[in-house]
């Protein structure tokens, strides 16, 4: 490295510099268990923070391109029936596939995904409401398309209906009025690490971690309902776009300590501004691997095990790395069933990691294997308080 | 200790003592990766210089090579094609992305590929215990 901070262990391995980004514990939490084949409820779930994603999926790309308000007669079924709901002009345009070419009309937004409305002057007049069902008012239509849409001509006079989130959109409803879509840049997203360890002392069984949307919770294999403290670890450059209002200095919330950065040219998608990241900051705790193992369950329905290393004694509390117990092979021999890695915790220094029946999954979406290669395991430390 | 970097939390507990082998993890790098399907038109392999990589067990047990780009939070994997290109240890220092395979038509029937057949994927790099 050319500028900046560099510390080395007693080994001359690198702790941490000005240019990479440790990883740091960010949010804590302790949640109940779930026993097997049982939907959690609230005291099994974690909500991850939308904090924790990174403050650049919170950018928004360039708007694209104009889309006229629609001021003609309305049809049925596009009727307004909300105040916040605005008609727009279909944008219609020709395609050619295997040798056909017919017109195509693309929805005003996607589906999912953070959209808001602007008008011609680049004023932000509201976000679009992406959550309410497409009764309530997301993109509908097309309405009024003429002859079934077998010509461009055919979309002269379609509309689709938006809804922003909260704004009256009654006085955008005029002829000569524009208004332009801008996305939310998705290219980077930051990915949290998930650890975790029971909370009593004497527990001794199998846990492994799944996830709903950004909801996670444990599976604990005992039936016990056990409860674990869960830590959040995320890249050093997230932690330092956390704003100041949230918790996530762990070791004490001082404000004083060590920050290592980067120069003030770096950027992690093209529509952020560059500025300097940080990579270490000594107000919380850094991950701090013990042992670790590459491993992946070879047959479901064969049990195996993994001795992931040894582990001294200590008062310390060790911590698990769980993102990787949510992968799965089905067992072909069991409708829906699925094989996971989970940890098998018998103390604080006697932890290794098992090959067994993880559960069933009557949606059928474990139809597709998702474990196709060893994935990292691993047993952490994050302070000697955390 | 009689030298290094040495922090406490409020309550005095240690948190961090370099003068030991304490290891951290660190995030290396996030890297795009682009292949051909077939090598007539450009790579079908990628070189990556990761440091301190000396062994395939090395590789698995000691980094994380995480897949950013194939749909959610969750996704991993080195070694599924499908989700990701197989990443494998070639040289000290030094690792594999493998892209390459055979080419489908919309219907999934075998065809030649072209130019326009290649994979993209995004990764997280992450490593654990190394001289950077």
């Amino acid at each position: 490295m050319s500028y900046g901070i560099e510390v080395f262990n007693s080994a001359g391995k690198t702790v941490f510099d000005s240019t990479h980004h440790v990883e740091l514990a960010a949010h804590n939490a302790t949640v109940v268990g779930t026993d097997i084949n049982v939907t959690p409820t609230s005291s099994n779930l974690l909500t991850i923070p939308d904090y924790l994603f990174g403050d650049d999926q919170h950018l928004f790309l360039s708007a694209g391109s104009d889309w006229d308000v629609y001021t003609g007669t309305m049809v049925s079924g596009g009727t307004y029936t909300d105040n916040k709901q605005l008609a727009v002009k279909a944008q219609a345009y020709e395609v050619t596939l295997f040798g056909s070419t017919f017109p195509i009309s693309p929805q005003p937004y996607a589906y999912d995904t953070d959209y808001r409305v602007r008008n011609s002057s680049s004023t932000v007049i509201d976000d679009l409401n992406t959550t309410s069902t497409s009764s309530g008012g997301m993109n509908q239509g097309p309405f009024n398309v003429a002859n079934a849409g077998n010509n461009v001509s055919d979309y002269d006079n379609a509309y689709y209906l938006i809804k922003t989130d909260s704004v009256n959109m009654t006085s955008y409803r005029t002829s000569g009025t524009t208004v332009n879509l801008q996305r939310k840049d998705t290219s980077f997203s930051a990915f949290p690490q998930i650890w975790a360890r029971p909370v009593s002392s004497s527990y001794s069984g199998r846990f492994a971690m799944r996830v709903d949307g950004r909801d996670i919770y444990i599976t604990d294999y005992t039936g016990n309902n056990n409860s674990f403290e869960i830590m959040v670890a995320i890249p050093a450059q997230v932690f330092g776009s956390i704003t100041s209002t949230t918790a996530h200095r762990l070791t004490g919330n001082d404000p004083y300590g060590l920050c290592a950065l980067t120069d003030d040219q770096q950027q992690y998608t093209a529509g952020h501004p560059t500025e300097t990241h940080l990579t270490y900051d000594s107000r919380t705790y850094p991950v701090k691997p013990l042992i670790s193992i590459g491993a992946e369950g070879t047959t479901p329905g064969t049990n195996q095990t993994f001795t992931i290393g040894s582990l001294s004694s200590s008062t310390v509390k060790r911590w698990a790395l769980m993102d990787y117990t949510l992968y799965y092979k089905n067992d072909p021999s069991v409708s829906f069933s699925v094989w996971t890695l989970q940890y098998n915790w018998t103390s604080n220094s006697s932890i290794n990691l098992l090959w067994r029946q993880g559960y069933t999954d009557p949606s059928g979406n474990s139809i597709f294997d998702t474990m196709a290669s060893k994935a990292l395991f691993s047993i952490a430390e994050f302070g000697d308080g955390a | 200790m009689a030298y290094g970097y040495q922090t406490f939390d409020t309550n005095g507990d240690e948190i961090i003592d370099t003068s030991t082998a304490v290891e951290t993890l660190i995030k290396y790098d996030s890297i795009a990766v682009t292949l051909y399907r077939d090598g007539t038109f450009g790579p079908t392999t990628f070189d990556y210089d990761l440091p301190g990589v000396s062994s395939q067990q090395n590789l698995e047990d000691d980094y994380i090579i995480q897949v950013t780009n194939a749909g959610s939070w969750n996704v991993f994997v080195a070694g599924s094609y499908g989700q990701g290109f197989p990443v494998t240890y070639q040289s000290p220092g030094v690792i594999r992305f493998t892209g390459g395979g055979p080419c489908f038509t919309f219907f999934g029937q075998t065809t030649a590929c072209t130019a326009f057949n290649t994979d993209y994927y995004t990764y997280d790099i992450y490593v654990k215990g190394q001289t950077l």
